[in-house]
């Protein structure tokens, strides 16, 4: 708290490793909560998770951290706090809420309440239909659509179905006046979001990237697009479509067309004024300044516009027809653009904006239909756009034995920093936090920012609550390794099978395990099914296993839980880079231990990757792999991670591959995990590692005094004491510093009057009278949140 | 064939698949092979023939299994008569010479070799041994069932055998005094019937699984000395605990139903078609798959589709062929959804206008067939996170695209359904409500879900105030000691003075080992008359003190040492005989106690399956029991006296007895008083 709160202090961003499991979340809310509620200059909070269920889980931490202030009589007025999330999971309509796709449910959801929709329904009552919720939203005052509190995701939309009111809407039009918002990383780092649902965050807003080892990720994927044939085929389609349409609106009310031509004649800004929530069609980024900017006057005409998509489209169709690899730079690909069709890179720069205009001029409905074509002209756009950091590969073959083309365009970001540079550069602090964010120092370089604060928190245990083993042989001494050249061989097979009954025979309740991928994982469960194994561990445990649908993983996910809970027991196959192993827990009896089936590595013959290993050796000088590894043991580390919940909670953490044993892997890990690996159990044979693992489920089935008093709780008492010493401290530092430098004091930023609740590392001398005259009641009671630092 | 009336009568006979002959004579039975040498002669007197087993009428070998003494030859001879034309008669010939022998065999054997008796309850041999007189009766006709109705024989699991001869009036009960149920079961209702076979049954569980309980009911109602009721009555709870470990029904297996039967059925079916999973055999030849019932029964809970298959057109076609057109259909082959499936087989495959009517195609798209509920809690939903983001609009690697295996998938889809029906098939019956908690259900503790145990501040101890009485005293009490300090009395100076006095002595401590052991004075010192000088006479003297004193000592502690030790020395064990008898009568006395005072005390339920007493019934009872009570202590005298004549310490029988006798006597006074009363 003390390094989070020197960060707030500084305005600068900072990378924080926190364990998982052990109360980061409200350890930042409860600082940052203070803080704001201290300084009267209203920061916002806009804190990101990854998943929704983690979105869910910090409102509710939020919501019981608000419950627990006003039970200790802070009085935080109209504290408001709300999570964000998409229409397919706030929708009320009783019709478009069955929709299983985000897509369509959004597209529905336009065309019952865009703007030219209810203007006409308003104006012609059943002429059009019009989602009820939407409309009842208008009977309530700007700024004041819900009561003010803290509201989970479901108590929104609880409070949307008495009230009747749209969930969804709500929360967007409520946006500027929240405190907190928690939404996911995608709205602030996708530009295409990003600008329609973040614009109106204020720059002294506080950035919390939650579980963010995944940042840099994110980041390349929300600048990447991949286009196939398919899709262009159907963006073909919808061009065809839209010219129709255009022809049609001619005859009859050409008088629109006339209008947006001149409306585009002033420049897209404008333009953009009459709508409303639409974040449907929204354009990658594009600079302000390029905003205020007149569109192209080839494109402005409507039937200009749509020939000019039709050539686009036509070019890279015949592009596609190339069977063999191409990897070129994004200006070498609109010189070749420009040769053949003569299209021009300003033009193509506009392309996404200007489609957006033309959907709304016509009044298109059933939006997603025409979703390739708006993948089609984003692609054209960000092209036109990017010069630096980017690259487009053409493969024609899926795999490399594949004889069947199937060709993808990959347009593909290589540096990550691209899509988060304008979040550091809007926001004044930026928290980045993981619990496994190992080695800190590689993300400030990939994402190029400069941290004020650095640090990994070990973790403060009183008993040895999780056992790390690498396992590195079979029971038959047969080395076992994921690596490639021998993951299918029968022998690895079986004895990673074998680690599997043995695991399941010995551990209570809930085991899971981690594949690196899911080929890998499809062709090992059938061959483990053939070979007998899966019946050995079915009269132990039930199986379940993730498949590609989300949906169908979840009730699997669920039936496991209940497996776990009734005592039956059961096993958890899953993929490390899937769904499962983000945003899940496996705590306490859900998971007692997490097997890792090999190293995630990524899939090396992907020239996707290639090009960003390269990117990263020739910009950042980072060894491929150096990158390789961390990018696999981090990916490791989530998982394993996934069964510790507080310290009460224990858990076998195994390894199984012999290149764990490695020192350079396991210098990778976090250094919480790191430090339980003991050389004795970094390489160990199947038989070997069972047998201790008896032994540890053992021993820590024991009863145990588990509370944490004076260990990882402090009472009231304890952190005087600690102020009091550090104050000693930094007094004696002072007069040093004073004796040293005269006028060492200036330059010195910290917390005039700190808020009391933190361990405050350098209060200033002359401010330790105030510190204690600041300290009113409720502050004081604050004081026993729970303090992991 | 067989010669009429000769004392040697021949049969043809197989014995183990070999012909031959057998030979009967009034005394032996003997077997030869026809072809010298193919298998070894079997020569048995009859007096040895303890069981003789039947194959059921009309089944295809007439075959006839007698069994011998003492198991010798081992699983008897099984006779299987090859002349087909006079087979039948030939058995019932041969069964007519040895019933004698055999009802005379049986009724010493009865008693004390029960296990033996296990295989009799699917005899239909045609004797019916008559307990009392070993008189020979004629085979009884159609039925063909046995009435062993052995006076010692009083095995529970003949019931059925007794219920069908008292039912056709064939047999009549035995001696009354068995008081066999099954014998009035004529008047009985069938239902009545029906409820004391199943207790039968369960009486015959019970025992079999507690081997002291079948001992002593072997001495005590197969001995006679009180009726199977009585020895029953009291022991309700076991019959129960009995019936509701059968009444559990086994879930469902696991495993997971595949085509590799033989994985585990081959161990555990062993040639009983019946229990085993279904084995496969293949020996070069057509494929031999047995059908369980177990079998039929996963197979259908599995596929639903088979078993819409098997109510539609199994009336029409028989059985077997439905089955044998399943495991050949390529409906099966899906089913299976191995992901091993050979071209070849795909080819041979015919086709069924049964089975491909079901065919669909798997289960392998990204999307799954099944339409899946929308209620999955927030905390699960996978859905949600994918679709917050928007579609991904980036293709991901090869190696990351889930589902790429098509043929994996539907396998994938089995596991999760096979483990979700297991986990439901447990709780069938369970509040539905339980299962289904959708979004907006109670059952989600959103703060549980968050909650972390460790940062709990420390709880107050739940202590539990004893409820001492007098509690005040004992505080006032407590009070007064507190105050009074470790020495209670004393003034602080003074405890002080003792310490510091304390302390200096422990400080100035020094071990003065003179005045503990003496040292040996040394014979150089005696004078040369060998009396001791003057000067050392002292130290001599006070040294030879000091050992007689030790020596005194040595000899005091060892005697209360071997003393003290007496009672744990071990003593030789009582001899096997003795040993028994006291055994036995201690288990008698134990129950008689048990039935007496069972009798006596108000009974704490009348609805005991067997409790029919009415309070006369007890009275009886009690009356009889202590009856039986006054008999045990001459039953002591007389194990006491056995004793002495066989030379073993009577006394110890006599102790060993004690409790027994003592606990008798306390009975028996208080039933003197009782009468008294009365």
């Amino acid at each position: 708290m003390a390094d989070l709160k020197t960060t707030l202090d500084a305005g600068g961003h900072c990378v924080l490793e926190m364990p998982s499991g052990t109360g980061k979340t409200v350890s930042l809310l409860s600082l940052i909560v203070s803080y704001m509620q201290f300084y009267p200059t209203k920061r916002k909070l806009i804190y990101c998770s990854r998943t929704v269920p983690e979105i869910e889980k910090a409102l509710a931490e939020l919501k019981r951290l608000m419950e627990y202030r006003a039970e200790m009589g802070a009085n935080d007025g109209d504290f408001r706090g709300l999570g964000l999330t998409s229409r397919r999971n706030l929708c009320l309509h009783p019709e478009v809420s069955k929709e299983k796709k985000g897509k369509v449910v959004d597209s529905r959801c336009r065309d019952l309440t865009s703007a030219f929709a209810c203007e006409k329904g308003r104006a012609n009552p059943g002429s059009v239909p019009l989602c009820s919720y939407h409309e009842e939203l208008n009977n309530y005052e700007t700024g004041n659509l819900i009561p003010p509190g803290i509201y989970t995701i479901d108590d929104v939309k609880k409070y949307g179905k008495e009230k009747g009111v749209c969930p969804y809407f709500t929360i967007r039009r409520m946006l500027p006046f929240l405190d907190v918002v928690i939404y996911s990383f995608h709205y602030l780092l996708d530009p295409k979001v990003a600008e329609q649902v973040s614009a109106e965050m204020s720059k002294e807003s506080i950035v919390v990237f939650d579980e963010a080892h995944n940042i840099d990720n994110v980041c390349i994927e929300s600048l990447s697009i991949d286009l196939t044939r398919p899709m262009l085929d159907s963006a073909a389609r919808s061009v065809n479509k839209i010219s129709d349409k255009i022809a049609e609106i001619k005859e009859t009310d050409s008088q629109k067309l006339e209008d947006e031509y001149k409306k585009l004649v002033e420049g897209l800004q404008e333009a953009n004024e009459a709508r409303e929530d639409e974040d449907m069609m929204v354009s990658p980024v594009l600079s302000k300044d390029m905003l205020d900017e007149a569109v192209p006057g080839n494109i402005r005409k409507a039937e200009h516009f749509i020939a000019f998509l039709k050539r686009f489209i036509e070019y890279l169709k015949t592009r596609m027809r190339v069977l063999h690899v191409v990897a070129e730079t994004p200006q070498s690909f609109l010189a070749h653009l420009k040769e053949i069709t003569y299209i021009e890179k300003r033009p193509l720069k506009f392309a996404a904006e200007r489609l957006t205009s033309l959907v709304r001029t016509l009044e298109l409905t059933n939006i997603d239909e025409h979703y390739s074509l708006q993948k089609v002209a984003s692609f054209g756009t960000l092209v036109a756009t990017y010069e630096k950091g980017f690259l487009l590969i053409l493969e024609p073959y899926e795999t490399e034995h594949a004889t069947v083309p199937n060709p993808i365009f990959h347009f593909t970001c290589l540096d990550p920093s691209l899509a988060i540079a304008p979040v550091f550069e809007r926001f004044s602090s930026v928290v980045i936090t993981s619990g496994t964010i190992s080695p800190l120092d590689m993300y400030p370089k990939i994402l190029q920012f400069r941290p004020v604060t650095e640090q990994s928190y070990p973790m403060t245990l009183t008993r040895n609550a999780f056992l790390p083993m690498v396992i590195t042989r079979g029971s038959d001494q047969v080395p076992i390794s994921s690596r490639f050249e021998v993951r299918n061989d029968p022998a690895v097979v079986r004895n990673f099978g074998s680690i599997l009954i043995d695991m399941a025979k010995t551990v209570p309740d809930g085991v899971v395990a981690f594949f690196p991928s899911y080929l890998y994982m499809e062709s090992i469960v059938s061959a483990w099914y053939d070979m007998g194994i899966l019946s050995e561990v079915w009269k132990h445990k039930l199986l379940f296993v993730e498949t590609p649908d989300a949906m169908e993983t979840s009730i699997a996910l669920r039936n496991y839980r209940e497996a776990c809970n009734n005592g039956r027991g059961a096993v958890m196959l899953s993929v490390a880079r899937g769904k499962v192993s983000e945003g899940i827990d496996f705590d306490h009896n859900y998971g007692r231990a997490v097997i890792m089936f090999g190293i995630p590595y990524q899939y090396t013959e992907s020239r996707i990757l290639k090009a960003r290993l390269e990117f990263l050796r020739d910009n950042h000088r980072i060894r491929e792999n150096d990158y390789l590894t961390f990018d696999a043991m981090r990916h490791a580390a989530q998982c394993v991670g996934r069964v510790l919940r507080g310290k009460t909670d224990w858990g076998l953490m195994v390894f199984a591959d012999k290149r764990f044993a490695r020192q350079d892997k396991r210098a990778k890990l976090p250094k919480w995990i790191n430090a339980y690996i003991t050389e004795a159990h970094s390489n160990l044979s199947t038989d070997v590692s069972i047998a201790l693992a008896k032994k540890f489920i053992r021993q820590i089935s024991q009863p145990f005094d588990h509370t944490q008093t004076g260990i990882s709780l402090w009472t009231l008492e304890d952190i005087e004491k600690r102020q009091l010493q550090d104050k000693l401290e930094a007094e004696q530092a002072e007069i040093e510093l004073k004796k040293s430098m005269a006028n060492g004091n200036g330059n010195m930023r910290n917390g005039h009057g700190g808020d009391g609740q933190d361990l405050d590392m350098e209060v200033d001398a002359d401010f330790v009278m105030d510190d204690y005259n600041q300290l009113d009641d409720d502050q004081l009671a604050m004081l026993d949140i729970p303090d992991e630092l | 064939m067989a010669g009429e009336t000769s004392s040697v009568r021949r049969f043809d006979v197989d014995f183990k698949k070999t012909p031959g002959t057998l030979s009967v004579t009034s005394t032996h039975i003997a077997w030869v092979p026809k072809e010298a040498g193919a298998m070894d002669r079997q020569n048995q007197a009859m007096e040895r023939a303890i069981n003789m087993l039947a194959s059921k009428a009309g089944s295809k070998a007439v075959s006839l299994k007698v069994l011998f003494r003492d198991d010798i030859p081992s699983g008897g001879l099984h006779l299987t008569f090859s002349n087909l034309s006079t087979r039948e008669e030939d058995r019932k010939a041969v069964q007519d010479i040895l019933i004698p022998f055999v009802a005379a065999n049986k009724n010493p054997q009865g008693a004390s070799n029960p296990t033996s008796n296990a295989v009799s309850s699917s005899s239909s041999a045609n004797a019916n041994g008559s307990s009392s007189t070993n008189q020979i009766v004629p085979p009884s006709t159609s039925a063909a069932q046995a009435v062993l109705q052995a006076k010692g024989k009083r095995k529970l699991d003949d019931v059925a055998a007794e219920d069908v001869a008292g039912g056709s009036g064939i047999a009549s009960p035995g001696t009354p005094g068995t008081s066999s149920p099954g014998g009035g079961g004529t008047t009985l209702s069938p239902a009545a019937r029906a409820q004391r076979k199943r207790e039968y049954k369960l009486r015959q569980k019970v025992l079999e699984k507690n081997p002291t309980l079948r001992m002593l009911h072997r001495e005590l109602v197969i001995g006679k000395q009180i009726t199977e009721e009585e020895f029953w009555d009291g022991r309700e709870a076991l019959i129960q605990a009995e019936e509701m470990a059968y009444a559990q029904k086994p879930g469902r297996a696991s495993r997971l139903l595949d085509d590799r039967f033989d994985l585990d059925a081959g161990r555990k079916g062993k040639g009983t078609g019946g229990t085993g999973v279904g084995i496969k055999q293949n020996d070069n030849g057509p494929i031999i798959l047995k059908l369980s019932k177990e079998l039929t029964r996963e197979i259908f809970e599995e596929f639903p589709v088979v078993q819409d298959a098997y109510a539609k057109y199994v009336p029409g076609i028989s059985e077997t062929e439905f089955w044998s057109r399943y495991f050949t259909s390529q409906l099966w082959e899906r089913h299976r959804a191995s992901v091993r499936k050979s071209a070849v087989d795909e080819s041979t495959r015919k086709k069924d206008d049964i089975f491909d009517q079901y065919l669909e195609e798997p289960d392998w798209n990204i999307q799954p067939r099944q339409t899946l509920p929308d209620d999955v809690e927030r905390f699960l939903d996978l859905a949600a996170t994918e679709e917050d983001h928007g579609e991904s609009i980036t293709v991901r690697d090869v190696t990351m695209q889930a589902g790429r295996e098509r043929s994996a998938l539907p396998l994938i889809r089995r596991f999760n359904d096979h483990s979700k029906k297991l986990l439901r098939a447990n709780d069938a019956n369970r509040d539905q409500s339980m299962l289904t908690d959708s979004l907006y259900g109670s059952g989600i503790d959103l703060y549980n879900e968050i909650d972390l145990a460790d940062l709990h501040g420390p709880a107050q101890d739940n202590t539990i105030t004893l409820d001492v009485q007098e509690a005040g005293d004992m505080a006032d009490k407590h009070g007064q000691e507190g105050a009074g300090g470790v020495l209670p009395g004393k003034s602080d100076e003074e405890i002080r003075s003792i310490a510091s006095k304390s302390t200096a002595i422990l400080s100035n401590f020094e071990p003065d080992f003179q005045a503990v052991c003496l040292p040996n004075p040394g014979f150089h010192l005696l004078n040369p008359d060998g009396t001791p000088s003057e000067q050392v006479n002292p130290a001599h003297e006070a040294f030879s003190e000091q050992r007689d004193a030790q020596a005194a000592a040595y000899y005091v502690i060892k005697d209360l040492h071997t003393r003290a030790n007496a009672e744990v020395a071990i003593n030789s064990p009582f001899p096997e005989q003795l040993h028994e008898q006291m055994r036995s009568c201690h288990n008698a006395a134990t129950e008689f106690l048990r039935q007496y005072w069972s009798a006596i005390l108000p009974s704490q339920s009348q609805s005991g399956t067997l409790g029919h007493s009415s309070v006369q019934a007890k009275e009886n009872k009690a009356i009889k029991m202590a009856g039986y009570l006054k008999l045990t202590e001459n039953k002591v005298k007389a194990i006491i006296e056995t004793s002495v004549i066989m030379g073993f310490d009577p006394e110890r029988v006599r102790k060993a007895m004690a409790p027994t006798v003592g606990a008798v006597k306390v009975a028996l006074a208080r039933e003197a008083k009782r009468r008294k009363k009365a």
